[in-house]
């Protein structure tokens, strides 16, 4: 009679402990999906961004703008080899002073297709940021955007946007 | 006999132990995914990208930008509505959108201002909290035909609230 007792105390002792364990990991699992993951959810951010519009507004409108003589910054870029402190200047203060808070790189200068290092280093931008950070093949390096315009069959002038904050 | 009723016992305590288990998982789902997306931050952006495109005209300001009848139908020469749909007591009011144009590299305040929506959203604009409407400030650069240079500074504020954070 008191084995068959000590034998159902010990039973019962093995299901309150099991009930036990059971209700301790649903808790913590409760606390953990409501304390950490149910926070402010946002859009994962690292789609790769298409353009930016109001860069690309503002890079034609620096291409189009016309130095004292008349001549357009399109005009200009293609005649020389790279920004002249008008252009150069024009556009630190276009590119730098609106987009410099939103990425990390901007980078405007004039891209020789022809060439082993075709992003040509200037005076107002420093160095294409491929060649700072690496980057893929065509000079990709993590989140950007990019505008190009031709200027002839060897060069492009190109502005750089990556690097999102 | 004695065993039968042991059976249904535990029958029982079995059964609550699967309502237990099948609710903590219903609550832990219904926690994570019952709360939305935020993407005020996409549909401002997306607002700016409008303005820009549409005062924009293949690099040069829109002719008729500086004219009354643009900037008393702003809404309607854009193509933009800032209607919202009929939920949470929202009577179109969670939008507002401003322009601001002052010649390019000056500190003078700006020239012109149009702007649409309720302006007392941007009372909120630079408080921390996800609660508050979400705020965006962009710029860009245009010049005009004769080429006068402007700095055009765009603001757009979505609050929606309701909708993307609870």
């Amino acid at each position: 009679m008191s084995n068959n007792k000590k034998a159902q105390i010990g039973e019962t002792m093995t299901w309150v402990v099991a009930t036990l364990v059971i209700i301790t990991i649903l808790a913590v699992s409760i606390f953990i999906s409501t304390a950490f993951l149910n926070k402010y959810k946002r859009p994962s951010s690292s789609y790769s961004q298409a353009a930016d519009i109001l860069g690309s507004e503002s890079f034609y409108s620096y291409l189009l703008t016309n130095n004292q003589e008349g001549n357009s910054i399109y005009e200009q870029l293609k005649t020389e080899d790279n920004l002249n402190d008008f252009n150069g200047n024009l556009g630190v203060s276009i590119f730098k002073n609106f987009y410099g808070k939103e990425y990390n790189d901007v980078w405007l200068g004039i891209i020789f297709s022809r060439t082993l290092l075709p992003a040509k280093s200037n005076a107002f931008f420093d160095n294409h940021p491929s060649s700072i950070k690496g980057g893929d093949i065509y000079g990709r390096v993590s989140d950007y955007v990019l505008d190009n315009v031709i200027l002839n069959e060897d060069k492009t002038i190109n502005l750089y946007l990556g690097d999102k904050n | 006999m004695r065993k039968k009723g042991a059976e249904k016992i535990l029958a029982v305590y079995w059964f609550a132990i699967l309502l237990i288990v099948a609710g903590a998982i219903a609550y832990m789902v219904s926690s994570f995914y019952g709360n939305p997306y935020d993407i005020r931050d996409i549909e401002a952006g997306i607002l700016t990208d409008k303005i820009a495109s549409c005062v924009g005209d293949g690099g040069y300001l829109r002719e008729d930008f500086f004219t009354p009848d643009f900037n008393e139908n702003f809404l309607e020469k854009c193509g933009l509505t800032l209607q919202t749909e009929d939920t949470y007591g929202w009577k179109n009011n969670q939008y507002y959108l401003k322009l601001s144009v002052r010649n390019f590299n000056s500190f003078d305040d700006p020239f012109l201002e149009i702007s649409e929506g309720t302006s007392s959203l941007g009372d909120f604009c630079g408080l921390e909290g996800a609660t508050n409407p979400y705020c965006l400030k962009r710029s860009f650069y245009v010049i005009d035909k004769q080429q006068n240079q402007y700095q055009i500074d765009t603001l757009v504020i979505v609050r929606k609230t309701e909708k993307n954070v609870q």
